[in-house]
């Protein structure tokens, strides 16, 4: 049977810029690549600057992950020139870091992720009566009444009725990969509307500690957050409070809605714990130290490797084992194309060798995108919840196991199973329970440390660069909500000399290596992965989208042409 | 429509900084805080490409003023006005550098009943969309057109903009 070429460009309901081409044959993918259709030069932008500015710069690489990107460049920074920062510093930073990552979660799941397994027109063909009974077994979250599930669906039914689905315009609605009865598919659409009200509400902690948002104040040596219980101007008791405050809103969502929801969906999708695993390699950098961001063994999310999908054993993780080639992608190096570089020896040279745009395929060129090729020890590696819940699991962290434990019970599948587009989803969601736990621990030893009267957020020994070394470099780690994200800085009299990012998408975006072995979209898209209609790659958008791709990182950029948001063009 | 005038005012500044030309509503909101002072009520945001996030600011706006790249197809560093009720279906053509966000997000508000009554955007047509921290002369001449432009538009709203007081005068 003839191969069917199929393009997807861009792939992201919202944010753009990644292009995947894949082939199909007999309803399933022989093949795939991942193209990133954007350079990123950031490398170039911080040469010559101030190293305790640079978090400033980095924090618009994305325009959603700036917390991530700012402060692992204050980390790198704090390596380089060898500052510990005060716990207090720590805890506040791991408060921010983990709304942000439950923010960006939930966000992920109902507003990005949640429509390639929900269909919202079958939503409107639902017994509201039947969709209460189920949400009523389901959780103890008080939304549940029939009649306020009669009013989501009019909302959405007037809405369809005007023509304007707009954002939902896109979807494959009535694809036959769409499995959920109708009253399940109600019930995400209600929470899919619930969840915009909640993020404003709980996202409003980075306003109090950053000062602003989206991008608060952060600040190398610890945080730009004064702390005085009785003054009106700094964190305060009333502020604190109302941390506190948003904490429990957003943990009462995490349990009641998206826990729930995952499972109960999840339920209907078990056949995509088979599919789509790839790689079978794992990384994590760890994340969340509990009052010192050096001490590893303090790490909530634990670091290390999981190879070949074998949970008995974890490997340690070095980050001078962390190179990147270019055979692939649209650069040069000095050593030429097999070479393969350190961040602290990187090379960020554009040199563009592919078709004239508009492409038609890419897939036919030896390079084909603007991400380089992040290897481990020469392995490709997946990054991202999964691969956090994996790691834990296999070391034994005692949370992790409970949950995911938790999780293969209810859907009485096998550890096997994690290895999946499905196991993405549940990981991100098990995850999220976790870090919304740890929320209240890390608030609850904040709190108990100012009553101390510590109230140091600071450490500003070596703020003067007169203290620094002639040269110095660091590397600042950071387990950022889409996976392990790496700053690299070396700095010389005072200024950024060399600067490079390896983030979450570049590990799993990445193309085919010098020896030709696929990135993790890649390696996924060919990992039993079915596609029933070219035309309507659904199957496709899952996958990807289980990796919770941010390709745009800060650049949204449109072309002139089109209406619609994910272009298909088949051959 | 009704406008509800405990709703405040949101001037929304949309881009990246970091990319060249598409960082010209950033910037001219810059100057505008510098150069203006305006009436309680009016929230002056940097909203980078904050995607959906964005949302709930928008919704608890009153009047809206977007301030962007807009790509309208003409010379590098025009002036762009957008409003009315055919704003979010214009933008929905892709002329915005931000409509992919812009365009989801005004949709939302929509289907949610929460969209600002009044909303326009200005912009300045941008050149170069690429990882760079400056901005092309022409576009950087747009972006000293806006903080005037800006001015003006809120005053037509019956906002008390007033210029600030040069510190050395």
């Amino acid at each position: 049977m003839a191969k069917t070429k199929v393009v997807v460009d861009p792939i992201t309901r919202i944010e753009g810029h990644l292009r995947i081409e894949a082939q199909s044959e007999n309803g399933m993918i022989s093949t795939a690549w991942a193209s990133s259709t954007q350079f990123r030069g950031i490398e170039t932008i911080m040469q010559g600057r101030d190293p305790r500015d640079a978090w400033a710069f980095t924090q618009r690489i994305c325009g959603v992950c700036t917390v991530v990107h700012a402060v692992a460049s204050c980390r790198a920074v704090e390596d380089a020139l060898g500052i510990t920062i005060p716990p207090n510093a720590t805890l506040i930073r791991n408060l921010v870091h983990g709304m942000q990552t439950i923010q960006d979660h939930v966000i992920h799941f109902y507003h990005l992720h949640a429509l390639d397994w929900v269909d919202i027109i079958s939503a409107l063909s639902a017994d509201p009566a039947k969709t209460s009974a189920i949400a009523k077994s389901i959780s103890p979250w008080p939304n549940n009444s029939a009649t306020y599930f009669a009013e989501v669906q009019n909302r959405v039914k007037t809405f369809a009725a005007g023509g304007q689905l707009g954002i939902f315009t896109n979807g494959y609605w009535g694809h036959p990969a769409y499995k959920l009865p109708p009253e399940v598919n109600l019930l995400a659409v209600a929470h899919y509307l619930e969840a915009l009200d909640w993020q404003k509400d709980v996202i409003r902690l980075h306003t109090i500690f950053g000062g602003k948002n989206p991008h608060p104040n952060f600040l190398v040596g610890g945080m730009a957050s004064a702390i005085n219980l009785n003054d009106t101007a700094t964190i305060n008791a009333a502020r604190l409070a109302d941390v506190q405050a948003m904490i429990t809103r957003a943990k009462r969502f995490v349990d009641e809605v998206y826990w729930p929801d995952v499972q109960a969906i999840a339920g209907f999708y078990k056949d995509w714990g088979a599919i789509g695993g790839g790689t079978g390699n794992y990384l994590t950098v760890g994340e969340f130290a509990s009052v010192d961001t050096n001490d590893l063994d303090s790490l909530y999310f634990p670091r290390g490797i999981v190879m070949n999908r074998d949970l008995s054993k974890v490997y340690p993780y070095d980050h001078t084992l962390v190179k990147e080639g270019i055979t692939s992608s649209w650069y040069e190096y000095s050593g030429g194309d097999a070479a393969s570089l350190h961040p602290w020896e990187g090379e960020t040279v554009p040199k563009y060798t592919g078709p004239p745009t508009p492409w038609t395929y890419l897939q036919d060129e030896k390079k084909y995108t603007w991400m380089k090729s992040p290897r481990y020890d020469g392995r490709a590696m997946e990054v991202g919840p999964l691969a956090r819940m994996l790691v834990g699991y296999a070391a034994g962290q005692k949370d992790i196991k409970e949950i995911v434990t938790e999780l293969l019970t209810r859907l009485d599948v096998p550890p096997a199973a994690l290895f999946s587009t499905l196991g993405r989803v549940g990981a991100r969601c098990m995850e999220t329970v976790l870090v919304a736990n740890q929320m209240q621990n890390w608030y609850g030893q904040l709190v108990a440390r100012i009553k101390n009267g510590d109230t140091k957020t600071f450490n500003g020994d070596k703020w003067d660069p007169s203290s620094w070394p002639k040269t110095a470099q660091g590397y600042g780690y950071l387990d950022a909500a889409r996976g392990a994200l790496g700053h690299w800085v070396q700095i010389e009299d005072g200024k950024i000399s060399r600067y490079q990012c390896v983030v979450p998408s570049t590990w799993n975006c990445s193309p085919r290596d010098e020896a030709g072995v696929p990135g993790p979209y890649e390696a996924a898209l060919m990992d039993h992965h079915p596609l029933l209609r070219p035309e309507q790659p659904l199957e496709i958008l899952r996958t990807i989208h289980s990796f919770d791709p941010c390709m745009s990182c800060g650049v949204h950029v449109l072309d002139a042409d089109g209406h619609s948001v994910v272009e298909v063009k088949v051959q | 429509m009704w406008t509800n005038s405990a709703r405040p005012v949101l001037v929304l500044g949309l881009g990246n900084p970091i990319m060249g030309d598409d960082g010209v509503g950033i910037v001219a909101l810059e100057q505008f805080r510098e150069r203006f002072e305006v009436s309680e009520g009016v929230e002056l945001m940097d909203g980078g490409t904050w995607g959906m996030n964005l949302l709930p600011y928008i919704e608890s706006a009153g009047k809206l003023l977007l301030v962007d790249a807009i790509r309208a197809g003409l010379e590098p560093g025009a002036d762009v006005f957008l409003d009315g009720p055919d704003l979010p279906r214009v933008l929905g053509q892709k002329l915005s550098a931000h409509q992919v966000d812009i365009v989801d997000v005004l949709t939302l508000a929509q289907v949610r009943g929460t969209l600002p009554a009044t909303t326009v955007a200005l912009g300045v047509e941008p050149s170069t969309i690429e990882m760079r921290a400056s901005m092309t002369p022409a576009v950087d001449r747009g972006a000293a057109r806006l903080p005037e432009r800006m001015a003006r538009q809120l005053r037509e709203w019956g906002i008390r903009v007033s210029p600030r007081t040069p510190a050395h005068a």
